[in-house]
């Protein structure tokens, strides 16, 4: 095993390791942290050490929960009663962009409307002695709204993207926003766009 | 304003100039003879923390070997809180050993 083996073994350790940063956050910044994660390492080592990671780890979840909205905001964006999760801060705008790119967005979204939609399908029907066809109709009724959500659910994302000030693939509307010029420069996707300014071609 | 030492140490690193992410770990570490050796994870929280606070801007950047590094620097505000915080901290110490000087008294008998 040489050095050069073991520099990519702790390189791609550090890309594992700053999945604990936001989406956006690596797309911004995920390429220069690698840099000093690798300026910083000890010859010959493997993997950055226990301190290291829990190091990265904890400031990634610190980066998280510093761009979270607010609860009460997170709760009406998340079962549609506020159309944006950002209260006119950026980071809460980005934290909107990473989480309706996400792959678990579609789940989210569905268990969120469930959960709406859960009181008044079956509450009557606990609460009162009504049963066979009322909860055989209302479960075929939570079908359909299942049905509608897995058909919306696209144009859902589509729509909160654009009211957050993306376009469908997260890119800024506004030409020039800072939010989206950095695009493709996650680590952990290992390429490179552009930053700041500056072209960069680095394909991993 | 009262600083953290590791944002204290960050900014005391950056009062020589610009420096990238790398170059505030070493500068930091020598700074505080050891004692303190800020993770990278560490290091961006304080530099996004100093940053917003308008202390801390990004000077340049470059790619060197393939490595993305962005040089920081002090601003104007950065400068005058790193000047304020050492002033605190030399009373601080002038005030400490002044204490330190002092014969210890019986207990009952200070003033």
């Amino acid at each position: 095993m040489n050095g050069m083996d073991g520099m990519a073994a702790y390189e791609r350790r550090c890309r594992q390791l700053l999945r604990a940063y936001p989406r956006h956050y690596r797309e911004r910044r995920g390429s220069e942290l690698l840099g000093t994660l690798l300026d910083a390492a000890r010859p010959g080592c493997r993997r950055p050490t226990m301190r290291d990671g829990w190091d990265l780890v904890r400031g990634g979840l610190a980066t998280r929960l510093r761009h979270r909205p607010g609860l009460w905001r997170w709760i009406g964006y998340r079962f549609g009663v506020v159309a944006a999760a950002a209260d006119g801060q950026e980071a809460q705008r980005l934290w909107a962009r990473d989480d309706l790119l996400s792959p678990w967005f579609r789940a989210k979204y569905a268990v969120a409307h469930t959960l709406v939609h859960l009181p008044w399908m079956y509450g009557p029907a606990l609460a009162t002695d009504i049963s066979g066809w009322y909860v055989v109709g209302s479960t075929a009724g939570m079908g359909g709204i299942w049905l509608i959500l897995l058909l919306s659910t696209r144009t859902a994302r589509e729509q909160l993207l654009a009211k957050h000030g993306f376009q469908p693939d997260g890119t800024a509307l506004a030409p020039g926003d800072a939010a989206s010029d950095d695009r493709g420069d996650d680590p952990a996707v290992g390429r490179r766009r552009r930053t700041g300014g500056l072209l960069v071609i680095d394909r991993r | 304003m009262v600083l953290r030492e590791q944002s204290y140490l960050v900014l005391l690193a950056l009062s020589d100039g610009p420096l990238h992410g790398y170059g505030v770990i070493k500068a930091v570490t020598e700074l505080s003879d050891g004692r303190v050796r800020l993770g990278a994870g560490t290091l961006y929280g304080a530099l996004d923390r100093l940053s917003g606070e308008g202390l801390v801007t990004v000077a340049a950047e470059e790619v060197v070997d393939g490595r993305h590094r962005r040089y920081y620097e002090l601003t104007g505000p950065g400068q005058q809180v790193l000047a304020d915080e050492t002033a605190r901290i030399t009373e601080l110490a002038r005030r400490a050993r002044a204490r330190l000087a002092r014969p210890r008294t019986a207990p009952g008998m200070g003033t």
